[in-house]
């Protein structure tokens, strides 16, 4: 299965996890499976219109799934997609 | 024509001068450079430290703020001897004391659209060593403005980022980061903590970023993302493209001057009276006191981290993390006063701000939140 990479900033809103293995053949069925087993990790992650917020990127294989095929991008059983979002701390 | 090196240079630098791709030349490419670092806090202490110690002939520090001590649990260049000072003349200070044949240029003020071209102007980098999004969004757009590299780097918790955004090269931060997160969706390191010696990894990886790019050595960050994992020493590279409608840096781009980054992010830029909700919305830790006594004293609704309890506390407070609190409001009674508070009144701010869009109007927020409470009712609790 497909796994999500989360980062410490969202951890804590998958029980504490910092990788979540999900289904999906797709980043959008992966997101999907993602959030309805994690609700409030949702609205970190999108938008009211289920868009992926603009301070979020996820990466498969090293590649922006933004210049890939967006949430239409597939991901294979053994990919990690690592999803990162902009901090500001320094 | 390169500035020639004095025999204590020679001396000094004798570790660089033996290494054949940076040699005699390359120091004296160093001493002719000249590096920004905006912020002297958890990131620009490593990075001015290391530039320092390596010889960049100019280099200067912007911010606004005085050492406090919970800096000192990360921000390296600063000490127990300087609390209370300037934070740029503390670390000027230090760097001199580390490499007196260094000039060090120290501007006491925010970072902003008003200054930030003529301050940056002057260098062949910027090393963004900032804590908030509007400074971050203003380095950049000035660094591609300007045409000149952008060392970035960004911390929280045990959470590492760092790259470097060169416009002429590859992509800039908007085009990783097209815009900001909502207002208080991202906790800052005062909100959400960070490992003290975190920064020092980023800093030390920014610090070596910019010396290839001042020497013109090696394969710079420019078009990758170091994610850096403190917890389980994992570093992920991830690629950057230049995003063809970047906004800034993209053929069609349509922002050709500095903008209003408050006003764009939503947040302030630097500290503008933190952990007040506004006079309206506030109370203060004297008023609480009387209200408790009332005859229906409010809920006392503590929205911080549960672990953070156990450092202080007050006696009959709800605790719902401001993170779940969208999802809990139905365990609130919207017809109770209820009276807001986390550590310092930012985050607390953010729940009233909440609750009142969802319909709560009985609610207040303790301003300056238990810290203020400890310094100003109950000394016996301490500050963190």
């Amino acid at each position: 299965m497909p796994t999500f990479c989360v980062p410490s900033l969202m951890k804590y809103y998958v029980d504490d996890q910092t990788e979540v293995q999900v289904k999906g053949g797709t980043i959008a069925q992966a997101l999907n499976d993602l959030t309805t087993r994690y609700p409030t990790i949702k609205t970190h992650i999108m938008d009211s219109q289920g868009r992926l917020r603009r301070h979020v990127n996820l990466f498969v294989n090293k590649e922006n799934i933004r210049s890939l095929n967006g949430v239409d991008t597939r991901v294979e059983e053994s990919d990690k997609i690592i999803l990162m979002s902009s901090i500001s701390g320094g | 024509m390169l500035p020639e090196l004095s025999r204590e240079e020679i001396l000094r630098y004798s570790r660089h001068l033996l290494i054949p791709d940076v040699g005699l030349e390359g120091q004296r490419k160093l001493k002719d450079s000249s590096a920004l670092v905006i912020g002297t806090g958890g990131l620009g202490s490593p990075v001015a430290l290391y530039l320092a110690a390596a010889g960049v002939g100019r280099i200067g520090l912007v911010d606004y703020d005085v050492v406090d001590p919970t800096n000192l649990q990360r921000q390296v260049v600063h000490g127990t001897s300087t609390v209370g000072h300037l934070k740029v003349d503390s670390a000027r200070k230090r760097l001199l004391d580390l490499n007196p044949f260094i000039q060090v240029e120290a501007l006491n003020e925010p970072f902003t659209s008003a200054n930030a071209m003529k301050v940056a102007g002057d260098y062949d980098i910027i090393i963004d060593g900032t804590d908030n999004f509007p400074t971050r969004y203003l380095s950049n757009d000035v660094a591609v403005f300007l045409g000149i590299p952008n060392v970035y780097g960004s911390i929280y918790r045990f959470d590492g980022q760092a790259s470097v955004f060169d416009s002429k090269r590859g992509p800039c931060y908007r085009c990783l980061f097209p815009e900001p997160p909502p207002p208080g969706m991202v906790p800052t390191c005062a909100e959400g903590g960070v490992l003290g010696v975190l920064p020092g990894t980023i800093g030390t990886i920014q610090a070596t970023e910019a010396l290839k790019m001042l020497l013109g050595i090696g394969s710079s960050l420019v078009g990758r993302l170091l994610l850096y994992n403190a917890l389980d020493m994992s570093f992920e590279f991830v690629h950057l493209k230049k995003n063809p409608n970047c906004r800034v840096c993209g053929p069609n781009a349509d922002i050709k001057e500095l903008i209003d980054y408050e006003e764009f992010c939503g947040v302030p830029g630097h500290d503008v009276d933190e952990g007040s909700a506004g006079a309206s919305w506030d109370i203060t830790p004297l008023e609480l006191t009387r209200t408790l006594k009332s005859k229906n004293p409010p809920l006392l609704l503590d929205v911080r981290e549960p672990h953070e309890l156990q450092i202080s506390s007050l006696p009959g407070a709800m605790n719902i993390p401001l993170g779940l609190l969208a999802a809990r409001l139905s365990e609130l009674d919207s017809a109770r006063e209820m009276v807001v508070f986390c550590k310092s009144g930012t985050r607390s701010s953010r729940a009233l701000e909440l609750l009142v869009s969802a319909g709560f109007k009985r609610v207040k927020n303790l301003k300056g939140g238990i810290n203020a409470w400890a310094k100003e009712i109950d000394t016996r609790l301490p500050t963190y």
